[in-house]
């Protein structure tokens, strides 16, 4: 153990730029690939880091000091700066936690599936970062691997599992046979749609028969197409805050337009760093299949497949605006959206389901998301900022967070800051959703038997 | 040149995978193409002069473009003819 824990120490002690290129190529070369091919995923994925470190120059010199500003003359407290899903996934894989969660999630996924502890063959490597993500922030907490990955663990279980029960619902509303979300965003977030649904249930007897479906009307619509454009909702909000807190206007169009490059280049970045996640993603994805196919197993898959539903597309651009109204009035909420603005389908997507459909119910689950979605920016600020720091992909006095993580990160990250303590409270949570979920899976009909 | 449009939710995850895929399989065919990137949304911006759209999911807007669902490539199942509708969209 202390040999092993003495070599975590050297290699992240070489910066996550070398750190991580180390880690992927060794975990490149357990799920099989080739030395060469390890090492260039390796690299690739360095390069990525390298790139969004250099995109990342933007927020610190135009967008930190008009985050400050806003609090220091309007009170608004909205001092971090919401960077995006991509630019945490990025933070969560750059850790020593992060790089080793795809094959510690990959072999409690083989184990439950061989347990009939879950029914889904997790094939989405790549959103495995929100499992990276609890971990890297339960170990800037906690300092302790041990906890930091029975942290990750009990995320990925308690996904997998979301992913099973909520599969039938997502199969019927969208269209997509044999398929289940184990998505670390997606799934809680569908678990918070279906209770607004159910609270709604409690006014409008019925289900409301008269609401009708929405057809995408809003999508269609070219100049609401325009403004939506992640580069036009940086120039717009760079522009607009900058002179809310009175720069002149060549400040604020240069803060403007260097919201705009954020928007547009560092989602290009993170897309080097995927690129060199794909050959490990290949990788596992064919040692799943060769040992779990057949249609007893459902494929877990990202929440993209499900965004082109009409009624998740115009409710996500409705969201938008809102988003910053609800950043805004939420009591204690410190967290400035920006990044994930960019990614509000994601989660209107998932209310869509539980709300079968239905454009207001679907716009009333997504605002309780993105609120709670502020608080769980604002509860991991700190945590997300010290990790962004220590990989080199933050600058000192930067201040760094995102709307991506979800109420289910912070009871994790509650419970595993207990020390250790927490990592017996995780341990036994496991195995009891482990048993319960065991019952329903063991209850589900086979189809293969009855054919 | 074929020109081939890629979508996902936001052009950089999923729309990547597809886009290996569909790289993997024009290759073998001889057939010069270039591929983009995009997310759902954005679409409307890219498909002019687009020969196919690779979506990762159920398009509620028709561009007036070929349009083939690529989750096959995602999960490997039905990646074979999810190859040959492909080849058959562009050899038109």
């Amino acid at each position: 153990m202390e040999i092993l824990l003495g070599i975590f120490g050297f290699i992240s002690d070489l910066g996550s730029t070398v750190m991580v290129p180390v880690m992927i190529t060794i975990v490149g070369l357990v799920l099989g690939l080739d030395f060469f091919k390890a090492l260039k995923s390796g690299m690739t994925v360095g390069i990525g880091l390298i790139g969004i470190n250099l995109v990342m120059n933007l927020v610190w010199t135009y967008m930190t000091p008009v985050a400050q500003a806003l609090v220091e003359v309007f009170n608004l407290p909205l001092s971090y700066v919401d960077m995006g899903w991509s630019y945490v996934a990025a933070v969560a894989f750059s850790t020593t936690v992060g790089t080793f969660v795809i094959p510690f999630c990959l072999l409690i996924n083989i184990v439950m599936l061989v347990i009939k502890a879950t029914k889904t063959v997790d094939i989405d490597i790549w959103n495995y970062w929100h499992c990276a993500f609890t971990g890297s922030v339960v170990y800037a907490t906690t300092k302790n691997y041990a906890i930091a990955f029975m942290a990750a663990g009990l995320h990925f279980v308690a996904t997998l599992i979301m992913g099973d029960r909520f599969a039938k619902m997502v199969q019927e509303e969208m269209d997509l046979p044999g398929i289940s979300l184990p998505h670390g965003s997606a799934a809680p977030s569908l678990v918070i749609g279906w209770l607004a649904n159910k609270f709604l249930d409690l006014f409008f007897k019925g289900g409301d028969k008269k609401e009708e479906k929405d057809t995408g009307g809003i999508a269609a619509n070219p100049f609401v197409r325009f403004i939506t454009d992640p580069m036009m909702i940086g120039l717009i909000l760079g522009t607009v805050l900058s002179l809310i807190v009175k720069n002149s206007i060549a400040v604020s169009l240069q803060t403007g337009m260097a919201m705009a490059a954020l928007m547009f280049l560092l989602p290009r970045m993170v897309k080097v760093l995927m690129e060199g996640l794909l050959p490990l993603s290949t990788a596992a994805k064919k040692t799943m299949a060769k040992k779990f196919s057949g249609q007893e197993f459902f494929i877990g898959m990202d929440s993209a497949v499900c965004l082109g539903h009409p009624t998740a597309l115009s409710t996500s651009l409705v969201l938008i605006p809102l988003t910053l109204v609800i950043a805004m009035i939420l009591p204690g909420n410190v967290v400035l959206p920006l990044g994930d603005l960019a990614s509000t389908a994601y989660y209107t997507a998932m209310t869509t389901i539980p709300s079968r459909g239905k454009f207001g119910r679907t716009l009333f689950g997504a605002c309780i998301v993105q609120a709670l979605a502020c608080y769980a920016g604002t509860y991991f600020a700190d945590a997300t900022t010290t990790v962004a720091v220590a990989q080199g992909l933050a600058e000192e006095g930067a201040k760094v967070s995102s709307l991506s993580a979800t109420w289910m990160d912070i009871i994790v990250h509650f419970i595993a800051s207990q020390g250790w303590l927490g990592f017996g409270i995780m341990a036994a949570l496991v195995v009891a959703l482990v048993l319960w979920h065991r019952g329903w899976v063991t209850k589900q009909p086979k189809v293969t038997d009855a054919e | 040149m074929k020109r081939v449009v890629i979508a996902c939710g936001s052009g950089i995850a999923t729309s990547t995978i597809m886009d290996d895929g569909v790289r993997t399989f024009l290759d073998t065919t001889g057939i010069k193409y270039t591929t983009i990137q995009c997310n759902i949304l954005e679409l409307g911006n890219y498909v002019e002069g687009a020969d196919v759209i690779i979506s990762s999911t159920k398009l509620s807007t028709d561009y007036g473009v070929p349009t083939i669902i690529g989750t096959a490539y995602i999960t490997g199942i039905g990646e074979e003819e999810l190859n040959e509708k492909l080849l058959e969209v562009l050899s038109k």
